[in-house]
């Protein structure tokens, strides 16, 4: 499970921000897992103005998390977004790091990139008995300074200045095939700019359908789901559509959703259901990586056309130790303040920008004078915890 | 460092454009965050539900409308929602039967929600023309209509900062476009009723400029304060509003 996460000099997000999941003994309310003998929320929730910089948090934790387990082996990371520093803060580099408790171990990630290269890197392991970290690995302007892990010089010779060290050794499976599944285990709906051109529906589509023929489970679960929510979908199964546009005909496959009417069977291509069935349908995929496996999703307007009942099921499912057993954790940003009153204290963060068009994030609990039983969808739209649009015409 | 602070907060449900100006002028002195929901210019009963509504929100409500209401049978609070706000404020209704509106938002002794405000004489305009110096004996028994042209002379003499002048200049502009599109596509009647709609709001803007700036030149927090004794309008505003 992650503890937090920090930000500094990435976008809209100039100071250090920190996200933390983390929960202190007095504000041990409701859903949190108890790991390490630390409790840890299975949600954060960020709410803020339009342009407050929720989404940018969220790209900047997935950057951060796809840089630190990928940049070795997907090139296209190490230039996607690294040089995407705040206005102020051209020539300094961006930092991130992380804490997060993976098998009984508690470790410790920090990254720093300027211009594309990293300039520190480090990862440690909190040590029981002293409960300090010691370093695992420790880099500094393109030098191992420390090599507690002892990398072979053979495979420190593959890595570059614009790669992690970390990635390489998740690639080479230096802790284990099944090592820091933390890390591997995060799905997102955000989806990176340099892939945003190449997102074609049909394309996803096609991935999606793929996916559910081969996991008949999952198939199940999620036919099972749909019919569960009201969509009026009984079965689903699969066909194909063609793209004629452009050159020339291609196939993609394609998931047909079933109408049962009396005794007879309406199908449907799933791109003539509706925004909100379409968009269920791909988070459900997420949903169920997530409970199965356990690990991040990292949700940006989790509501997106979907009825706030639908929003709250699925924001009470990691709220339920029963149907979260793997303590999945949720991060999302939303524009639906009524799910904060199903929400603590500590699972709720205000995004803002401050004077200098910085993005400041407040946990609830780090605001003085909000209490655990106000109603914080009523109080966050009377404006008691900032974070709503300035509008300036009455 | 130090800890963010919760504020306290308020919704002021209004009537016109100028109460809910009024407010948000004197807001600036107060420590309170000021929520706005305008209820233009339909009825008392309509200001009250609203409130009604936004209190059982658990929210400190404020129903800020003109005396004038009373005169005219459709704007009137009805008996039911006379009824609900005699329950609301633990008041037996016959004290609150037939009782003046600018009486009435004094029976709120415990002072419960919705807290009522009522602009006297007559109207906004009467209440600001008293709060800068006019008698009372002036200005009662003066029609809605004849109180706001003695307001409006007033406004005429509002010295404009070069702000001011260019936020005007900016909507004039505006103004002068719309029409010049009008101009050129006179058979486009949807645009010209858009547009038409959009002059209109504009005006409006301007008349705000010049309005804000009388309020600004006219009526500091130590006017208010000065007249809390008086006007018992402005008494229970500066309360609500934490001054």
């Amino acid at each position: 499970m992650f503890l937090n996460f920090k930000i500094k000099n990435y976008r809209s997000i100039g100071q250090e921000i920190t996200l933390s999941f983390a929960i202190a003994d007095r504000q041990k309310i409701r859903a949190y897992s108890e790991v390490n003998d630390k409790a840890i929320s299975n949600i954060a929730c960020i709410v803020g103005a339009n342009a407050s910089g929720k989404s940018n948090i969220l790209k900047g934790f997935y950057l951060f998390l796809r840089y630190m387990c990928k940049s070795y082996s997907v090139p296209m990371i190490r230039e996607a977004g690294v040089s995407d520093t705040h206005f102020c803060c051209k020539n300094e580099p961006m930092e991130f790091s992380t804490e997060f408790i993976d098998e009984g171990t508690q470790y410790k990630y920090e990254l720093s990139i300027l211009k594309g290269e990293v300039q520190k890197e480090s990862f440690s392991e909190l040590k029981n008995d002293t409960k300090r970290y010691n370093n695992i690995f420790k880099r500094e302007m393109g030098r191992i300074v420390q090599n507690i892990i002892a990398v072979n010089k053979q495979d420190l010779d593959r890595l570059q200045n614009n790669m992690s060290l970390m990635s390489l050794l998740l690639e080479l499976n230096y802790f284990g095939k099944e090592g820091l599944k933390t890390l591997k285990n995060v799905v997102t709906n955000v989806i990176p700019e340099f892939r945003v051109s190449s997102e074609h529906p049909l394309e996803k589509l096609n991935s999606l359908t793929k996916r559910l023929e081969q996991d008949t489970l999952l198939l199940a679960e999620l036919t099972d789901e749909l019919r569960n929510i009201d969509t009026g979908i009984d079965g689903l199964s699969f066909g194909k559509v063609s793209n004629t546009a452009g050159t020339g005909d291609k196939e993609y496959a394609a998931i047909v959703t079933e109408h049962k009417i009396g005794n007879r069977i309406h199908p449907l291509l799933v791109l003539q259901e509706s925004s909100g069935t379409i968009n269920y349908i791909q988070l459900f995929v997420y949903l169920y990586d997530i409970f199965k496996n356990g690990g991040l999703l990292l949700a940006d307007e989790l509501e997106d056309s979907l009825h706030p009942d639908i929003t709250s099921r699925i924001i009470s499912k990691f709220l339920d130790g029963d149907k979260n057993p793997n303590n999945a954790q949720i991060l999302f940003t939303t524009h639906n303040p009524w799910f904060l009153q199903d929400l603590t204290k500590t699972q709720i963060f205000i995004a803002e920008k401050n004077t200098r068009k910085e993005t400041e994030l407040t946990r609830l609990d780090d605001i003085q004078g909000v209490r655990n039983d106000e109603n914080y969808f009523i109080k966050y739209l009377a404006g008691e915890y900032d974070g709503r649009p300035k509008i300036k015409d009455l | 460092m130090a800890k963010k602070k919760k504020h306290d907060s308020i919704v002021v449900v209004h009537e016109g454009y100028r109460e809910g100006y009024f407010v948000d002028y004197i807001s600036q002195f107060s420590p309170v965050h000021v929520n706005y929901s305008p209820c233009y210019g339909i009825s008392a009963s309509h200001v009250l539900e609203t409130a009604f509504k936004k209190s059982d929100n658990g929210l400190r409500v404020i129903a800020f409308f003109d005396e004038d209401f009373e005169r005219i049978v459709q704007r009137k609070i009805t008996d039911e929602n006379l009824a609900i706000l005699a329950e609301r404020w633990g008041q037996p209704l016959n004290v609150l039967s037939g009782t003046r509106y600018r009486e009435l938002q004094t029976c709120n002794i415990k002072n419960a929600n919705p807290i009522l405000a009522i602009s006297y004489p007559g109207a906004i305009e009467g209440l600001l023309l008293s709060i800068v110096g006019v008698p009372e004996a002036q200005l009662r028994g003066n029609s809605t209509a004849t109180l706001k042209e003695k307001f409006n002379r007033l406004l005429e003499n509002v010295t404009l900062t070069a702000e001011d002048k260019c936020l005007i200049d900016g909507y004039d502009k505006r103004i002068s476009m719309m029409t010049e599109l009008q101009q050129r596509e006179p058979e486009n009647k949807e645009q010209t009723r858009y547009l038409n709609s959009q002059k209109q709001i504009l005006g409006n803007k301007k008349s705000a400029v010049i309005f804000k700036r009388f309020l600004a030149l006219n009526i500091s927090l130590e006017v208010l304060q000065s007249k809390r004794a008086t006007i018992k309008t402005i008494d229970i505003l500066l309360n609500a509003l934490g001054l």
